[in-house]
């Protein structure tokens, strides 16, 4: 690897973000050389459903595109330009300017094949050189997404880099060079894989980590059973695969009698079967005193509950683990269960159907995307 | 104590096992007691019941006993599958996992018919020519083992045909190979060695290393299983075959494989032995007693495959009667001569990902 890879310091912000959301735009055309082999390779490799890795490819790219891009600088930012130069700030009245790490390494992890790309693209936005080592496990896709951004803009590409994979179980002291020459870290994992890659970043680098998080749906009042929620919750459930942080891993419904969550839970169980080809196992029952995980592949338990309180009771022991909920309810409770779970720690609350095409805008983990990537310097004229 | 209900019904699947020991069963016949079963499951099994209203099916509105819904083996993982009060469980057999939280567990209210289920194939398939044998075990002993049903069957058969002289050469997850091999040289009597496909490669490869060649005296046979899954990468059955000749003497046609499930009361046998004891040639298969069948289905539609094609295995197992008499596997077979073949064994499929697992979150709290 060449050790000095020229930034893009220079060239403005808008200029990439044009250029980047081009690319992306390119990439929801369903005729794109890159993205078929982007689909045959999740298909062939990493065992998604091709509908799953198509419906996946639209969610990512539909929120990298230019406008996105520019949005979601702007609400970090304020202003994108600081990227560029000083910029008078309106409300202190004081010039300030962001830069990026010049270096940062990304880390990835074998579950979901998307982070790794809008990863590298807020790294790209900040002007940073890219280093990225994906999962040996599973490569994702970002290669080929590397691979359309040389043709696309050879410049901008050639401030990224895949980094070797390294053997199995031999830790991380191999990514050495690039852990030491990186001023930023951004690491995919279980909390373990989290705490081991730490260990070979030297005391001072800025560490981001994304490790383990739960995510459930909970569905309140008559209208959360009907078909349409229900097929809206399936697809929660079988866009990533069940792999993602936003997956929800069990259903909360609010029903009195069987016979009102029974034409839900079949419904449900019927857009898995018909959308994620294959059979699904389905429970339900009662008991909230008693929620765990599935320990398996296409398991779904659903839980029924009379008081909502019983969920919020039943979330208790996750909470430091969740990330997203899917929350059906009428309104005004709607608003009131949404204070509640994010007093709880939930950092993503949406509407059934839309857990896997989270905004970019979304605070991941609770955190600001690329605001805390930078480092910034004001100007007293 | 058993209501009179299940005690008349448990009633009716001995009479039909001892029935059917050594003759096969008509459809009629089958079908009958299959219905009886699942009409008493979908009543008692809270679990079961669910997942058939959830697959639209009930008693009363099946065309066949094909379409008695099959629960997938996770389900052993996920779901309490019983007939009856936990209360009144004197047995839970586990499926091995990796670790003790992905464990399914398998509950009985009584083992009378597990163990009556044992029996008749085991003599058929092994010992079809009612040889006198010294049993070798290299197996864990039933007592060690409490909630091994591999174990636990072993002492059945140890207790049945070998009038409990049986020995075992495993303890602790270590297997007793000096003691194995001594004890083997100065065996007079023919040998019944039974074995996990793991724990006779660990044997075979000790031979191996001291360079010792046995020759076991002629009508000595083998029963290798394939561990009642997970333990170990899929040995391929051809080579453990054929290190079994060149290091014991055992012919593959002494060899038999047997197939079983933590999930299941009955097991399945390669046909070679009893074949070749009925002087019947033909390319051996897999099948079970007649209490139980086995389907091969696509894996995406549930549906029997065609023409022999491979699937995925599902079985009807009467003697499951505590829990749930289909039972869907991630095993891949396909349909051989009157049996079938069976073609590998999935993995259990375990959720992965960022998203915290059970027993992650388990070792977090604990």
């Amino acid at each position: 690897m060449k050790k000095n890879i020229k930034r893009t310091e220079s060239r403005p912000i808008a200029s990439i973000v044009t250029s980047l959301g081009a690319l992306s735009s390119r990439w929801l055309k369903k005729d794109c050389p890159f993205r078929k082999k982007a689909v045959r390779r999740l298909v062939d490799r990493s065992g998604y459903a091709g509908k799953m890795a198509s419906a996946m490819l639209d969610a990512l790219f539909g929120e990298l595109t230019a406008p996105k891009l520019w949005r979601l600088l702007r609400a970090e930012l304020g202003d994108p330009r600081v990227l560029d130069e000083f910029r008078r700030d309106r409300i202190t009245g004081k010039w300030r300017r962001a830069r990026g790490p010049a270096v940062i390494t990304h880390i990835f992890s074998s579950n979901v094949p998307s982070p790794a790309i809008t990863s590298f693209v807020l790294g790209m936005l900040v002007k940073s050189v890219n280093l990225g080592k994906v999962s040996r496990r599973d490569h994702g896709f970002l290669d080929i997404y590397l691979e359309s951004l040389s043709k696309h803009d050879p410049r901008l590409a050639a401030t990224s880099r895949l980094l070797p994979l390294g053997v199995k179980g031999g830790g991380y002291a191999f990514l050495r060079g690039p852990l030491h020459r990186s001023g930023l870290v951004v690491a995919y994992g279980s909390d373990e894989t989290l705490s081991e890659i730490k260990k070979n970043i030297p005391q001072g680098t800025a560490f981001e980590g994304y490790g383990h998080r739960v995510s459930v749906g909970v569905y309140v009042g008559p209208a959360a059973r009907t078909s349409a929620v229900a097929k809206k919750a399936a697809r929660d459930v079988w866009m990533s695969g069940q792999r993602g942080c936003l997956s929800p891993l069990v259903l909360f419904i609010e029903g009195r009698k069987e016979s009102e969550v029974l034409p839900f839970a079949r419904a449900f169980k019927r857009a898995l079967e018909r959308d994620a080809k294959g059979k699904w196992l389905v429970s339900y029952d009662d008991d909230l005193s008693h929620v765990s995980l599935p320990k398996s592949d296409r398991v779904v338990p659903i839980k029924v509950f009379r008081k909502i309180e019983d969920v919020f009771k039943a979330l208790r022991p996750f909470a430091r683990w969740l990330q997203g909920v899917s929350l059906e309810a009428p309104e005004p409770q709607r608003r009131r269960w949404a204070e509640r779970l994010s007093a709880m720690g939930v950092n993503r609350i949406c509407r059934a159907g839309r857990m896997q095409v989270p905004p970019i805008t979304w605070h991941h983990d609770g955190r600001p995307n690329l605001a805390h990537w930078l480092k910034w310097a004001d100007w007293e004229e | 104590m058993q209501d009179s209900q299940t005690r008349l019904l448990d009633k009716k699947i001995l009479e039909f096992i001892h029935r059917h020991a050594d003759r096969p069963s008509t459809e009629v016949d089958f079908q009958a007691l299959a219905y009886a079963v699942f009409e008493y499951q979908f009543e008692r099994n809270s679990h079961y019941r669910k997942f058939c209203l959830l697959e639209g099916k009930s008693p009363g509105r099946l065309k066949s006993w094909k379409d008695i819904p099959a629960m997938p083996a996770a389900g052993f993982k996920e779901l309490v599958l019983a007939t009856f009060p936990l209360r009144n469980a004197v047995r839970t057999f586990r499926t091995s996992g990796t670790t003790g939280q992905n464990k399914g567990a398998h509950l009985f209210d009584t083992l009378k018919l597990y163990e009556a289920a044992i029996l008749p194939s085991f003599k058929k398939y092994l010992l079809p020519d009612g040889v006198n044998l010294s049993f070798y075990f290299l197996i864990s002993p039933p007592a060690e083992s409490r909630h091994s049903s591999l174990s636990h069957m072993m002492g059945v058969v140890s207790r049945h045909f070998a009038g409990g002289k049986g020995r075992y050469y495993a303890e602790k997850e270590k297997i007793l190979l000096g003691a194995l091999l001594r004890d083997l040289r100065r065996e007079r009597k023919k040998v019944f060695l039974l074995a996990t496909a793991f724990s006779l490669k660990a044997f075979l490869d000790f031979l191996k290393a001291k360079k010792i060649g046995l020759r076991l005296p002629g009508g000595s046979r083998l029963m290798e299983t394939g561990g009642f899954k997970g333990r170990m990468k899929e040995v391929s059955k051809t080579a453990l075959y054929a290190e079994c000749k060149e290091r014991l003497g055992l012919a593959p046609e002494c060899c038999v494989s047997e197939y079983g499930m933590t999930e299941l009361s009955s097991q399945f046998y390669d046909t070679t032995l009893a074949d070749a004891a009925a002087g019947i040639k033909r390319k051996p298969f897999k099948t079970g007693p007649a209490w139980t069948r086995t389907l091969v289905v696509d894996p995406v539609t549930g549906r029997e495959t065609k023409n022999g094609a491979r699937g995925v295995l599902r079985h009807f197992d009467l003697a499951n009667r505590g829990s749930v008499l289909a039972v869907q596997t991630e095993d891949f077979g396909r349909r051989s001569g009157e049996g079938f073949e069976l073609l590998g064994r999935a993995r259990g499929a375990e959720l992965r990902g960022c998203s915290l697992s059970y027993e992650e979150f388990l070792a977090k709290t604990g």
